[in-house]
C-alpha cells in the first residue's frame, strides 16, 4: 500500500459533501456546497457521487451490481476479478449503464486498490472463500465494504474483519439485505418491543440443500490457463492449494470444506442475523449447542447467555418460504420469509401493527428499507450499518459454532466473549485455520 | 519410516472419506501416528496435505517435528503450517520460531504470520530482527505479527521502526500498532495505547483511514479527557477527522458528549449542525432535545430538517408537541418530516397530541391527523372519527369513515352497518366491507357477527347488500349460508349474481346441494353455467368426503354441455385417485377440444393406483389414452409405461 496525501484529501473532501447532501432531504444541497458543484438536469453531482468498484461480481454479485447502480448517487467506474471474461463482461455492464468506456479492469486485488485511490468503496461478491480477505484488503485500503454472504469461513476471519473495520472506521455492511425488508423488519421489531411478551424461542432457516457435514475431494485436474484469463492461484487465495479445474471458478465449490460454509452457513449467514435481531442478540452469539443426529443441523436447539433459544430448521415448518425466521413468546408468535406478501403472526391484531412497527423503527433508526441504500447513507454519514462488521461477525460465528457441533458430532459450549470453545480444545482448534502465504492476516 | 502399501491405501482411503467423517475416528495418538508415517513416506501431495489437515484437529507435540521438516518445502509448507498452527504447547512455538532463521520468501512470510497466529512472545526479538529485511512481505507479515502479540514489547520495535518504514509497508506497521494499542487498552494500560495512538495521529503523510483510526483511539482511550479532541476535530478544517470525530462521537460512551455537542449547535455553521444532529439523533440521549427542537424551528432548511430527524430518532415523546408546531411550516420539507416524525415517535403522550389537534385543527391539519391515527392505530380516535363522518368536507368525512374502519372492532359492528345499510359512496362502502369481514374472521363469535349481518340485510339498499353478502361468505356458517341461498331471489340483479357467487366461492362443501339444486333449476343460462362451475368446485373442498366429491363429478358429468366445464371436471377427477373416475374420463377421450387434457388426467389417476384396486378400468382407459394422443409423444409414453408397469404387477 502506498500513501498519497493528494488523493487522501480528495477523498475526505469528497465524502464530505456526500456526507452533508445525505442528511438533507432528496439531496438539497446545504449552503456549504458551491452551485458549481451541483449536477444539470437533477443528476448527482460529481462530485456528491459514491465512487465503487466491484471485486469478483458473478452470479448474486451482478444482480447486486444491478441494484447499487440503480442508486442515482453511485457510480461504479472499476471491476477486480482474476476471470478475464468476467471482468470485461461487468466492464461492458458498468460502460453501457453510464455510457461510458472508462471503467478499469484488474486483475489482482492487491494491485487494484493500490492504483484506484480514487474509490470510495467497494461491492466483494467473490467465492465466499474471499469475502472476508478481500474485505480486510479493501478496508486496509481505505474503501468501505458491500461484502456478499456468508463473509467469513471461520471465527477468526469474522474477528478480523470486525477488528479491521474498527481501527480504521470504516463502513461495512454484510449481505444480509433481510434486515432492511419491511416483512422481517416487522418480524423482528414485533419481537423486539415485547409485542409478543418476552421471546423464549427464535427458530432459523437453513439452507434446504447441501449438508452440514462436508467433503474436501479434488475435481480432476485441468490444464492450467494464462493469469490473465484466469488467475487459479489468486482464486484459490488463502485456502490450501489445489489443481485448477475450471468449474470450481464457475462456482461448483459447495460442500467443499475449504470454500464453503455448509447448509447452515448458506442460510444461517441471513436467517440467524434475522433471529438474532429480533431477540436483542446481534452483539452475542448462543452459548450451547445440542448437536442432532441427522446430516444437516435441522432441529439443533442453541440457546444464548439469557436464555433464549434459537433453533434452527431446514424445512417449512415455521414459515411458507424461503430464509425465514419465526419469534415465539407467551402472547403470541410472528414468522417472515421470502415470497409472501406479508408475515404470518398468530393473530391479526398483530398484523394490524404493521405500518405503525415500521414507521416507528424508520422514525428511530432512520434507516432506508433498502438494504444498499443503508450502505450507502451510511458511507455519507459514517454510522454504523444495519448489518454492520459486528453483526456479521457474531450471527457468522454462531454459524461456525453449529457447523463445529456438526462436525464434532457433540454438544459444544461456546463463549462469546472470549470467542472461544469452553473447555474444548478439540472445537478450538477449529476456530481458525492457517491461511496460504501470502494471504496472512 | 517406511509403511507398507497396504497400509497406506488404507489410509488414503481413511483420509479420503471427507473432512469430517474423519472427524469422528477414533484414537488420536493412533490415528496421529498413521498420519506421520503419511508425511514420511513418499505419498502424493493430496495425501500428504489431507494429512496435514488431520493433524490441524488430533496432532500433538508428536507431529511437531515432522510437519516442522516440511516447513521449507515450497509446495507443502502452507500444509505444514495448516497441522502446526493449531496444535497446543510450546513444541509448535519453538519449531516455528526455530524456523525463522532458516526461511526465506514466503515460506518464511507463512510462519511469521502463524508465530502471530499463536501470540508468541518468546518470539518477539527474532520478529523485531526482521522488522528491517529487505522483503516487504517480509516487514509486513513481522509488523501485522507483533501487532497480534499485542504487548507493550511488541510495540517498542514497531514504534521504533515507524519513522523510517518503507512507504510500502508503513500502513502495516500502523496495523501492527494499532493491534498493540487496542490489546493495551483492554488490560488496562491505557497510557500505553495513547502513546501509541498521538503518534499515529501525528505520523505525516499518513493514510486517511489511519489518521482516523487513531483518532478514534486517541479519544475513545482517554474518554471524558478526549472530549476536546473530539470538538477540535468536530470544528476543524481537515474534513477527513471531522468524518472520523462525526463516527467517533457517536460511539463514545461518555455521558457528557451529548450535552457538549448540544451546546455547540446553536455556535456551529450550518453544514456542521447536519454533523451534531446526526450524532445527537443516534447517541439517543434526551438531553439533547431542547437544543434539536430548538435548532427545527429556524434556521438552515436542511439543518432544521436533520434536526427534527435526530429529535424523532432519539424517541422521546416529549418531542411530539414541538413537532406538530411545524405541522404547517411554509418549508414543505420541514412539514413533511415533522409529520413522518410524529407518525413514528412511540408512546400514549404522543396518542393524546394527535388526538388533540384531530379535535381542534383546521381541515388540512385534521386530514394529516388521520393518517396519523390510522398508521398509529389509536383506536381510542373511533369517538372522534364517529363524529367526523359526518363532516360536510367530503375529503374529510371518507377519510375519517376509511380510518375508523381500519381501527374497527367488533364493537363497532353495529355503527358500521348503520353506516353501510344506507350508503352509495363506492369508496366508503369498500372500507366498511373490508372492516366487517376483518372483524368476522377474527371473531370469537362468528355467529353473532353473521345475525348482526343478516339482520342488516332488509334495510340495506342494493350496493350494501352486495357487501353485506360477500362478508357473509368470509364469516361463513349455517345461518350466513342460508342468507345468501335466500338473496339468489332477490328482485335486483346485482345482487341476485352477487349471491350466486357467494355460493360458488362458499367455503365448505355445504352450499354443494343448493348449487346442485339451482344448476339444474335456474331459468338463466349464466346462472345455470356459474352454479354448475360451483357445484363441481365443491369436488375440490377439503371437508368433503372422497365418495361425495366423486357423486359430485358424476352428477356433474351428466349436467356439462360445454368443453370449458369438461376441462374443469377433469381437473376435479385428477384430484381423486379413484379409478372408478376413469369411467368420467374416458368419454372426454373422444372429445378433440379436451382430449390432451383427459389423456393428462387418465395418466395422473393410473399414476395414484392403489395395487389393490382393479387393473381393467385403468388398463382400458390408459390404452385408449395412448392410442388418441397421437400430438403428445411424451404422455403416450408415460402411459405405456404405466402400462408395463402394470403388467409386471402380475
Amino acid at each position: 500500500m502506498t500513501t498519497d496525501p493528494k488523493a487522501n484529501s480528495a477523498v475526505t473532501r469528497r465524502q464530505f459533501l456526500k456526507r452533508s447532501a445525505a442528511a438533507s432531504t432528496v439531496f438539497a444541497i446545504p449552503t456549504i456546497i458551491p452551485a458549481s458543484a451541483l449536477g444539470k438536469g437533477g443528476a448527482v453531482a460529481p462530485s456528491n457521487r459514491i465512487v465503487m468498484g466491484g471485486i469478483g461480481i458473478h452470479n448474486r454479485g451482478g444482480s447486486d451490481l444491478t441494484w447499487m447502480m440503480g442508486e442515482p448517487d453511485v457510480q461504479f467506474v472499476a471491476i477486480c476479478d482474476i476471470s478475464k471474461e468476467r471482468r470485461e463482461a461487468v466492464k461492458q455492464t458498468i460502460d453501457s449503464k453510464y455510457g461510458t468506456k472508462d471503467c478499469t479492469m484488474h486483475r489482482d486485488i492487491r494491485e487494484f486498490l493500490v492504483e484506484r485511490t480514487d474509490i470510495d468503496g467497494v461491492l466483494i461478491a467473490t467465492g465466499d472463500h474471499w469475502h472476508a480477505l478481500a474485505s480486510i484488503l479493501a478496508m486496509r485500503a481505505g474503501k468501505d465494504v458491500y461484502s456478499e454472504k456468508p463473509s467469513c469461513m471461520t471465527i477468526a476471519e469474522g474477528q478480523a474483519v470486525a477488528d479491521t473495520a474498527r481501527e480504521y472506521c470504516r463502513v461495512y455492511q454484510t449481505g444480509a439485505q433481510r434486515l432492511s425488508e419491511p416483512n422481517h423488519v416487522f418480524a423482528i421489531e414485533t419481537a423486539r418491543s415485547g409485542r409478543l411478551g418476552k421471546v423464549h424461542t427464535a427458530y432459523a432457516h437453513i439452507a434446504p440443500w447441501d449438508a452440514a457435514i462436508m467433503g474436501n475431494a479434488w475435481k480432476p485436474a485441468q490444464p492450467e490457463p494464462p493469469k490473465d484469463e484466469v488467475d487459479w492461484d489468486i482464486w484459490l487465495g488463502p485456502c490450501p492449494w489445489r489443481p485448477y479445474n475450471s468449474s470450481y471458478v464457475q462456482g461448483d465449490w459447495r460442500g467443499l470444506y475449504d470454500f464453503h460454509t455448509s447448509c447452515i452457513g448458506e442460510w444461517g449467514a441471513h436467517t440467524f442475523a434475522q433471529a438474532q435481531a429480533g431477540i436483542n442478540a446481534l452483539d452475542t452469539s448462543p452459548i450451547d449447542y445440542k448437536y442432532v443426529d441427522n446430516p444437516t443441523g435441522d432441529g439443533m436447539v442453541t440457546t444464548f447467555a439469557n436464555g433464549a433459544k434459537m433453533v434452527l430448521s431446514r424445512g417449512d415448518k415455521y414459515w411458507h418460504g424461503s430464509c425465514g425466521e419465526r419469534f415465539d413468546g407467551p402472547e403470541g408468535w410472528v414468522a417472515a420469509a421470502d415470497g409472501y406478501s406479508k408475515p404470518d403472526a398468530s393473530s391479526p391484531a398483530l398484523l394490524a401493527d404493521f405500518k405503525k412497527v415500521i414507521a416507528e423503527y424508520i422514525a428511530r433508526t432512520q434507516r432506508p428499507m433498502n438494504h444498499v441504500r443503508d450502505f450507502f447513507d451510511c458511507i455519507k454519514t459514517r454510522r454504523q450499518t444495519v448489518a454492520n462488521a459486528e453483526v456479521m461477525y457474531r450471527s457468522m460465528s454462531t454459524v461456525h459454532a453449529a457447523n463445529i457441533c456438526m462436525w464434532l458430532k457433540r454438544d459444544v459450549k461456546f463463549d462469546p466473549i472470549k470467542a472461544e470453545f469452553v473447555n474444548d480444545a478439540e472445537a478450538n482448534r477449529l476456530r481458525s485455520r492457517a491461511m496460504r502465504e501470502p494471504w496472512i492476516i | 519410516m517406511k509403511i507398507s502399501k497396504l497400509k497406506q491405501t488404507l489410509i488414503v482411503a481413511l483420509l479420503s472419506s471427507g473432512v469430517y467423517p474423519a472427524m469422528a475416528q477414533a484414537p488420536a495418538k493412533e490415528q496421529e501416528a498413521k498420519l506421520i508415517a503419511v508425511l514420511q513416506s513418499n505419498a502424493e501431495f493430496l495425501q500428504k496435505a489431507d494429512a496435514c489437515r488431520e493433524l490441524a484437529r488430533i496432532g500433538s507435540a508428536e507431529c511437531v517435528p515432522v510437519l516442522a521438516g516440511l516447513l521449507a518445502d515450497e509446495k507443502l509448507t502452507h500444509m505444514a503450517r495448516y497441522g502446526l498452527e493449531t496444535v497446543p504447547g510450546p513444541a509448535a512455538d519453538e519449531a516455528l520460531r526455530a524456523a525463522l532463521g532458516k526461511l526465506k520468501g514466503r515460506p518464511l512470510v507463512g510462519v511469521i504470520g502463524s508465530l502471530g497466529v499463536r501470540h508468541d512472545e518468546k518470539a518477539l526479538a527474532a520478529l523485531a530482527g526482521l522488522l528491517k529485511d529487505g522483503d516487504a512481505e517480509v516487514v509486513q507479515a513481522v509488523a501485522r505479527a507483533l501487532g497480534k502479540i499485542g504487548s507493550a514489547e511488541a510495540a517498542k520495535p514497531l514504534l521504533a521502526t515507524l519513522p523510517d518504514v518503507p512507504a510500502i509497508s508503513q500502513l502495516a506497521v500502523c496495523e501492527g500498532l494499532f493491534r498493540c494499542a487496542e490489546a493495551l487498552a483492554a488490560s488496562g494500560q491505557n497510557d500505553k495505547a495513547i502513546v501509541i495512538y498521538d503518534t499515529l495521529r501525528n505520523l505525516k503523510q499518513a493514510p486517511h483511514q489511519v489518521l482516523a483510526g487513531a483518532l478514534r483511539g486517541a479519544i475513545l482511550t482517554r474518554q471524558k479527557d478526549g472530549l476536546p479532541l473530539l470538538l477540535e476535530a468536530l470544528r476543524g478544517s481537515n474534513l477527513g477527522l471531522m468524518l472520523a470525530a462525526e463516527r467517533i462521537a457517536i460511539e463514545m460512551k461518555v455521558a457528557e458528549v451529548s450535552k457538549v455537542l448540544a451546546d455547540e449547535l446553536a455556535k456551529a455553521a450550518p453544514d456542521r449542525q447536519l454533523v451534531l444532529c446526526n450524532v445527537l439523533g443516534k447517541r439517543g440521549d434526551a438531553t439533547a432535545l431542547p437544543g434539536l427542537l430548538g435548532l427545527a424551528k429556524a434556521g438552515d432548511k436542511a439543518a432544521r430538517v436533520a434536526a427534527i430527524r435526530a429529535a424523532v430518532e432519539i424517541g422521546n415523546a416529549a418531542a411530539a408537541v414541538p413537532l406538530t408546531e411545524l405541522l404547517k411550516d411554509a418549508e414543505g420539507e420541514v412539514a413533511q418530516a415533522a409529520a413522518a416524525g410524529i407518525a413514528g415517535l412511540p408512546g400514549p403522550e404522543v396518542d393524546a397530541c394527535v388526538l388533540r389537534l384531530l379535535g381542534s385543527g383546521d381541515q388540512a391539519v385534521k386530514l394529516k391527523m388521520i393518517e396519523l391515527v390510522s398508521q398509529r392505530r389509536i383506536a381510542t380516535a373511533l369517538p372522534l372519527l364517529l363524529k367526523i363522518r359526518d363532516d360536510k368536507d367530503e375529503a374529510l368525512r371518507s377519510a375519517a369513515i376509511r380510518c375508523f374502519a381500519e381501527l374497527a372492532s367488533e364493537t363497532e359492528i353495529s355503527s358500521l352497518l348503520d353506516r353501510l345499510v344506507t350508503n352509495t359512496n363506492a369508496a366508503e362502502i369498500a372500507a366498511i366491507e373490508k372492516a366487517l369481514a376483518a372483524i368476522c374472521a377474527a371473531s370469537a363469535d362468528p355467529k353473532a357477527c353473521v345475525a348482526k349481518l343478516v339482520a342488516a340485510l332488509p334495510k340495506a339498499g342494493p350496493e350494501a347488500k352486495v357487501a353485506l353478502l360477500r362478508t357473509l361468505g368470509v364469516a361463513g356458517g349455517t345461518e350466513a349460508l342460508n342468507a345468501m341461498r335466500a338473496a339468489v331471489d332477490d328482485s335486483n340483479k346485482d345482487v341476485h349474481t352477487a349471491a350466486i357467487r357467494g355460493l360458488c366461492e362458499w367455503k365448505t362443501g355445504e352450499a354443494a346441494p343448493l348449487l346442485l339444486a339451482l344448476a339444474k333449476s335456474s331459468s338463466g343460462q349464466v346462472d345455470k353455467i356459474l352454479s354448475l362451475r360451483g357445484y363441481l368446485g365443491m369436488a375440490a373442498k377439503q371437508d368433503v368426503p372422497a365418495p361425495q366429491r366423486l357423486a359430485i363429478c358424476r352428477e356433474s358429468a351428466s349436467m356439462i354441455q360445454r368443453d370449458d366445464e369438461k376441462l374443469l371436471l377433469l381437473a376435479a377427477l385428477a384430484n381423486l385417485a379413484d379409478p372408478e373416475s376413469l369411467n368420467l374420463i374416458v368419454p372426454c377421450l373422444d372429445v378433440p377440444a379436451v382430449k390432451r387434457e383427459a389423456v393428462a388426467t387418465v395418466i395422473a389417476v393410473a399414476e395414484k393406483r392403489q395395487k389393490s384396486q382393479s387393473v381393467e378400468i385403468t388398463r382400458a382407459a390408459l390404452k385408449k389414452a395412448a392410442e388418441v394422443v397421437t400430438d403428445k409423444p411424451e404422455l403416450a409414453k408415460r402411459a405405456h409405461e404405466l402400462l408395463q408397469q402394470m403388467e409386471t404387477e402380475k
